[in-house]
């Protein structure tokens, strides 16, 4: 008994570094999709530029949704661009995630009243990390980009089930 | 180069030579830059100073209301544009419990935009601005900043003395870091049956330094 | 562990004893009959074959290697040069970026569209990436080091290099993309276009040595700038330049990179790609760096000809000094061609990407009509020099020195530059 316990526990170790390996390797290369909605685009554009340089940690954008890996959304969603956001959603290659950045992406924020516009993004696919803002600031954005980095580390490939992150105690 | 603008051959080596000028120029000026010291500040860790401190002196970050002088007024709440705050009052009969106490004082900085509308009516000074603005979480709930944290215990409101024009307030932004660290804090342990050690809850999240 | 001491020991005496080891074969033969075994048997058959195949693996991962150091190069280069840091935080300098990319592409979903014409979906990046390693059997890495020297060499290295086009038509059509459709025709009309230059503007060289194999070219050369081909009359020069733009034009690189602009196209031809797949349309991106960095040092600037030494008295030399002298030529063509790399890497992050009918315009109006009469003019300066040789050593000289003065100029015109700003030089700070 002990020996299989010693067996498995070795292998749970080794399976273990593996995925820390993995898992370094991948936090460390995530490309995000070009997508700006609104004025919060303008502070995406910002953390990809000189000053924040969210480059630093390997993101680099990219116009298409096949190659990226995260989906800043990034903005006030409407109905209209509900549908665009969706598609291009479903059009990433798996593992995906997306960070939900500002009021408008959050829940709608200041336009929650209008007719036309979706009430958060949420609401249609399903968001990692959301930052919060008016719009958030370059560092805040990074700040959200380390915790999808965070959420990264902790998924399992081989050892155990995996598990794709747990929303924080509320 | 571009255009066909001249047909002449003279046209033509104008356009060779000035191509040739401007990429001489150009290809100085990027060299040169690569030979100066970048511009970025490489947050989160390795910053000689940390972003507080180098934003602009009225930066207008998560709100926060110092629940110790709020007089439970609710101007901000109704100068509020989008209903980001939520206030619940309680109505007591003054001598047992207090006349006036707040059950639930909710801002939601998720749907926040940023405004300053209701700082401009507190009459405490009570609701303000911090210069926190690090507060990514994973689930949309967490965002709402709740400055009562249990309803069973009901603040009471704050009485102004009689001509004060200065009222107590604690430290700006000690609140909101305390809240949104709250957000990250570590998972409760799993409740555990008699005689079992407790098991851990799932890991910290602990990246940034805050 | 002894065997394999042995064997290298064994190698490293043959290559030693045998003058001129100008290719493997002649190298793996050399090997054989140390031990002596015949040429005609079967086992030395077999022998050859495994050595080439164990060629083919080492190339094939060089490339794929460099390859993915470039990428790591640019994304530091590209973000100096725009005043930020740059990848950094995997490894030193964030060296192991390139890994961690690597490591994550071959994890992803591979996506295959609805509609798409799967097999030839698939075998699109295959293409590519055979066009790109067969470059690597011409090209010369050093006095000694080529896997084979074609006497064909400058024209199967065109002829191979343009076989990136299949590829990129077949991943461009099979994706059932109007946007990939789009890059890839652009990218086809661009290669097509660009060939003829670089063709005419590969003949220079071609005509100056008279022989098409690349060793031969570089043999033509010598060590010191003023015996480059690049310096030995005007038409060389501009030939140089020329072959320079429709290389990178060919390698659909910026300023040319009209099959995969953001702004326009989503990402061209590559659109519909994701994971592994994707990854080997940049690895053959990166690569072509090299390839056409590597052609323009062989056939321009003397390739791996070691200054003061003849290749003739290098070709007599053995021992200790062989093996020495061999790796210090590799170096000295390795630091050539990584100069162009990294001017490729330079013209991208300063120019702006080209509109089409500018990029035709370039290459019809200006760069077709030049090559065309350099290579006229190459052919009757020949005549000329061989009537006066004086006449030569005059040109060569006056045109050595005109490049000197062109790169202090520059370099004096950039200091100004970092002056004018009142910035600090700094090269080693936030890495």
């Amino acid at each position: 008994m002990s020996a299989a316990q010693d067996l498995g526990s070795v292998v749970t170790t080794s399976t273990s570094h593996i995925d820390a390996i993995i898992n370094l390797a991948r936090k460390s290369s995530i490309f995000y999709l070009l997508f700006g909605l609104a004025c919060c685009g303008i502070e995406l554009m910002q953390t990809g530029g000189p000053r924040a340089d969210i480059d630093r940690f390997g993101s680099v954008p990219r116009a298409t949704p096949r190659q990226s890996d995260l989906m800043i959304v990034a903005g006030t969603l409407t109905y209209k661009m509900a549908e665009r956001c969706r598609l291009l959603y479903a059009q990433m290659a798996e593992p995906k995630y997306v960070i939900s950045m500002g009021s408008c992406a959050n829940c709608g924020g200041l336009f929650q009243y209008a007719y036309s516009v979706c009430k958060g993004v949420d609401k249609i696919i399903p968001v990692d990390i959301y930052v919060p803002g008016c719009p958030p600031r370059p560092e805040a954005l990074t700040e959200g980009l380390l915790r999808i980095q965070d959420k990264i580390a902790r998924e399992r490939w081989f050892s155990g089930r995996r598990l794709v992150g747990r929303a924080s105690a509320t | 180069m571009s255009e066909p603008t001249q047909k002449s051959l003279g046209g033509w080596a104008r356009d060779v030579s000035e191509s040739a000028r401007s990429l001489w120029e150009g290809m100085s000026v990027t060299l040169s830059y690569m030979f100066k010291k970048p511009i970025t500040t490489q947050y989160p860790d390795r910053m000689p100073l940390p972003v507080v401190h180098t934003l602009p002196t009225r930066y207008r970050g998560f709100l926060e209301v110092d629940m110790d002088t709020c007089t439970a007024c609710q101007a901000c709440e109704r100068a509020c544009p989008i209903d980001v705050i939520n206030i619940d009052l309680i109505r007591g009969d003054g001598v047992t419990t207090p006349k006036t106490a707040m059950e639930r004082f909710d801002i939601d900085i998720g749907k926040c935009m940023f405004c300053g509308l209701c700082v401009e009516p507190c009459p405490t000074g009570s609701i303000q601005h911090t210069r926190e603005f690090e507060g990514a979480a994973m689930a949309f709930d967490n965002l709402t900043l709740r400055f009562v944290p249990d309803p069973a215990k009901p603040y009471p409101a704050y009485k102004p003395p009689k001509g004060a024009d200065a009222y107590p307030r604690k430290p700006l932004g000690e609140i909101v870091r305390k809240l949104i660290r709250e957000w990250d804090a570590p998972a409760p342990a799993f409740p555990q049956r008699d005689g079992q050690t407790p098991r851990p809850g799932p890991a910290e999240v602990s990246h940034v330094p805050r | 562990m002894s065997a394999a001491a042995t064997a290298i020991s064994l190698s490293l005496s043959t290559i030693a004893k045998t003058s001129n080891p100008r290719s493997p074969e002649q190298l793996v033969d050399g090997l054989l009959r140390a031990r002596g075994i015949e040429a005609s048997s079967p086992l030395s058959t077999l022998a050859m074959v495994a050595a080439l195949l164990a060629i083919a693996f080492i190339v094939v991962n060089c490339a794929a290697i460099a390859a993915g150091i470039f990428s790591w190069l640019e994304r530091r280069i590209a973000a100096r040069m725009q005043s930020r840091v740059g990848p950094n935080r995997v490894g030193p300098a964030g060296f192991f970026q390139w890994i961690a990319d690597a490591v994550k592409l071959l994890l992803k979903e591979d996506l295959i569209p609805e509609g798409a014409n799967v097999h030839l979906f698939r075998a699109a990046p295959y293409f590519m990436m055979v066009g790109f390693a067969c470059t690597f059997v011409a090209l010369p890495f050093s006095h000694a080091l080529i896997a084979a020297d074609l006497g064909v060499g400058v024209f199967y290295l065109l002829a191979v290099t343009a076989f990136v086009v299949v590829g990129v038509l077949a991943s461009g059509w099979s994706s059932n993309s109007k946007w990939s459709l789009f890059g890839s025709i652009r990218s086809a009309a661009q290669i097509v276009s660009y060939e003829i230059p670089a063709g005419m503007a590969l003949l220079v060289p071609v005509l100056l040595a008279g022989t098409l194999s690349t060793q031969g070219i570089i043999r033509a050369q010598g060590g010191w700038p003023w015996q480059w081909f690049v310096f030995h009359d005007p038409a060389a020069l501009a030939a140089f330049f020329i072959y320079f733009i429709s290389a990178l034009a060919e390698g659909n690189r910026a300023p040319f990179d009209l099959p995969e602009a953001e702004s326009e196209l989503v990402a061209g031809y590559n659109t519909e790609y994701s994971g592994m797949r994707f990854s080997y349309f940049f690895l053959v991106e990166w690569g072509n760096m090299w390839v056409m960095s590597a052609l323009a040092t062989s056939v321009f600037l003397g390739g791996w000809q070691l200054p003061g030494l003849d290749a003739a008295r290098f070709d007599a030399l053995t021992g200790g000094a062989a093996i020495g002298l061999e790796i210090v030529s590799l170096a000295l063509f390795a630091l050539k061609t990584m100069s162009l790399v990294f001017v490729i890497m330079w013209l991208r992050w300063t120019l702006p990407r080209l509109r089409v009918d500018q990029l035709m315009s370039l290459c019809w109006k200006y760069l077709v009509p030049v090559s065309f009469a350099g290579a006229l003019f190459v052919a009757g300066w020949m005549l000329v020099v061989r009537a006066a040789p004086v006449l030569d050593l005059l040109m060569r000289g006056a045109l050595t020195a005109l490049g000197a003065l062109v790169v202090t100029l520059f370099v004096r015109r950039t200091l100004s530059n970092v002056r004018d700003v009142g910035d600090r030089l700094d090269v080693r700070g936030n890495w």
